[in-house]
């Protein structure tokens, strides 16, 4: 079963010292219960307990769909999830490609 | 959504729905289904369900455009059109953002300040980014009111303007949005709207705003080449009002968002966002709740509890002429008598005395009577046996169908009103007349037999 709504609470950007993790933080819609999802730039199709690093902060431009997996029961929820630079947006729908010009 | 009850009882309570194509039916053609053509065999009310309209706020909008409001007065449509026009309704209750289209920025669902429900949004428009968002897509709307809560940690600073607790955009372009400005130390709230065609404009109200206090921020525009306007209410004050603006270019907003935005961000900002409502009718504040008062003083029963489901602690007394309108069972500490009324099919325990001078309407048996009974009593009760001392004559008024032992003597002079046969002796000296004589004092069909022979009387019955 496969979802294509926002079934956060959160959605933040940490810019670590190694790294810049993009985290939704999911509710699953059907068990309810709570995820840490992360995206980086070469994660398109992205499981949710899975770490992707891109060291390269600021180089990050990532447009794409993304498929997450919940891990308690194996819904899928597919978005789609851009990063540039310190910007991020996550949607239901594609992102236009100069989405954060006009934030 | 909430739906007042005069509203509630005109939708309909079942939908009927074809068994093979899944459509909603029309009764009016049952058996035959218009969407697929299949004539149904199965009766009609097995294929009934509650209304799919109930479940979606966009198809009961749609149906209470189409099917209710003609039917109303333009006073009733009034009334009951701001819970028709809503085009998108938020209040983070679902805990997460998945009503909305997209987020952008650091914005959060969170349970820490509500004002109506559980849960409200934050937006944290930070250094970093300088804004953050939850967009929720639509259509292109000709008029549009978009209210909001919102309550700030910290102020903008000075000549710094903190924008988009609510927004509206055509695609990407601000059509018009709220926020607060720090006009060199004083707090304004701003209005930012679409004028002249393709231009943004602004407009300010001085006022007292605070951090840590929730306000209704409702804005509204209308898309016109002459009579376009735009305006902004707090609180449902309407502060600003800008009319005869050529708003007429066809871009007109079709994007809601809701969260904070800062140009040039200067610090963190904290804002909490609640109750987002887009519509096409001014909105107005949030009803208030319930509000619970306690109440200090003791329940007596002669206070009108009038709450079907409520159970009350009662620390006074309950006598019976408390008047006990309920099915209920109450301790009752007083002594009853039978002066008392006694209206309930209850039992109760009688300590005092009864004489049948009380009023007995209870159908209990009662085993002892301790005064004595005179005839002269009222005796209303059926199927008692009493025990009567003292004695009976024939003056007393014997109303009941009762054996008496009658102890008295019983002379002709004596006014036998009953249609009794006696027999007794006469130990008096009867003045007889000769046969023939009638005996006037009795009138009624008695026989009497008398023993003292050679005399015969005849009655006059």
């Amino acid at each position: 079963m496969s979802f294509n709504k926002l079934y956060f609470n959160s959605v933040s950007l940490k810019s670590l010292s190694d790294r810049v993790e993009f985290e939704p933080r999911f509710i699953c819609p059907k068990c309810r219960k709570y995820f840490e999802g992360k995206i980086t730039a070469d994660s398109p199709k992205h499981a949710l307990t899975q770490h992707i690093m891109k060291p390269i902060r600021g180089d990050l431009n990532f447009n794409g769909k993304i498929t997450f997996t919940m891990p308690c029961c194996g819904t899928k929820i597919n978005l789609y999830g851009a990063i540039h630079g310190e910007d991020f947006c996550i949607s239901v729908e594609p992102i236009e490609p100069d989405w954060w010009m006009n934030k | 959504m909430m739906l007042p009850y005069s509203i509630l009882k005109r939708l309909p309570m079942w939908e009927h729905f074809c068994p093979a194509c899944h459509t909603s039916l029309n009764v009016k053609y049952y058996p035959l289904c218009l969407n697929c053509g299949l004539h149904i065999e199965i009766p009609m009310d097995k294929l009934k369900a509650p209304p799919r309209l109930l479940k979606d706020a966009k198809r009961l909008s749609n149906y209470v455009h189409e099917k209710i409001f003609p039917s109303l007065s333009a006073a009733e449509r009034e009334i009951l059109a701001r819970w028709f026009t809503e085009f998108f309704n938020n209040g983070f209750e679902e805990g997460d953002f998945s009503a909305w289209t997209s987020t952008v920025g650091t914005i959060e669902v969170e349970s820490n300040n509500p004002h109506h429900g559980t849960y409200n949004a934050r937006a944290y428009p930070n250094t970093g980014t300088g804004y953050a968002f939850c967009k929720k897509q639509d259509i292109q709307r000709t008029t549009l009111y978009i209210r909001v809560y919102a309550k700030l940690t910290t102020l903008p600073s000075s000549g710094k303007t903190l924008l988009g607790f609510l927004q509206a955009r055509y695609a990407s372009a601000v059509r018009f949005q709220a926020g607060i400005r720090n006009n060199s130390g004083t707090y304004e709230w701003a209005l930012n709207y679409w004028v002249d065609n393709d231009n943004s404009a602004f407009a300010y109200v001085a006022s007292t705003i605070m951090t840590g206090t929730w306000y209704c921020i409702e804005a509204a525009q209308f898309y016109d080449a002459s009579t376009g306007w735009a305006k902004l209410w707090i609180d449902g004050d309407l502060k600003i009002d800008i009319t005869g603006i050529d708003t007429s270019a066809n871009y007109r907003p079709y994007n809601f968002y809701c969260g904070a935005q800062m140009a040039a961000i200067d610090q963190e900002y904290e804002v909490f966002l609640d109750c987002y409502i887009a519509a096409d009718a001014y909105i107005g504040t949030e009803e208030a709740g319930p509000t619970l008062i306690e109440v200090a003083d003791v329940l007596g029963l002669s206070d009108a509890a009038t709450r079907p489901v409520r159970t009350f602690s009662v620390s006074d007394v309950a006598g019976l002429s408390d008047a006990a309108l309920r099915d209920k069972t109450f301790s009752v500490a007083e002594t009853l008598g039978f002066v008392d009324a006694v209206t309930r099919g209850k039992v109760f325990a009688i300590a005092d005395a009864i004489g049948l001078s009380d009023a007995a309407l209870l159908s209990v048996a009662l085993k002892i009577i301790e005064d004595a009974s005179a005839l002269s009593d009222l005796a209303a009760l059926p199927e008692k046996a009493a025990i009567v001392s003292d004695a009976l004559d024939l003056t007393d008024e014997a109303l009941r169908d009762k054996v008496f032992e009658v102890l008295d003597s019983i002379g002709l002079t004596d006014a036998a009103d009953r249609e009794l046969a006696f027999l007794g002796i006469i130990l008096i000296a009867l003045s007889l007349r000769r046969r023939g004589a009638s005996i006037s004092l009795l009138r009624r069909g008695v026989e009497l037999e008398v023993k003292r022979m050679g005399v015969e009387l005849e009655v006059v019955g």
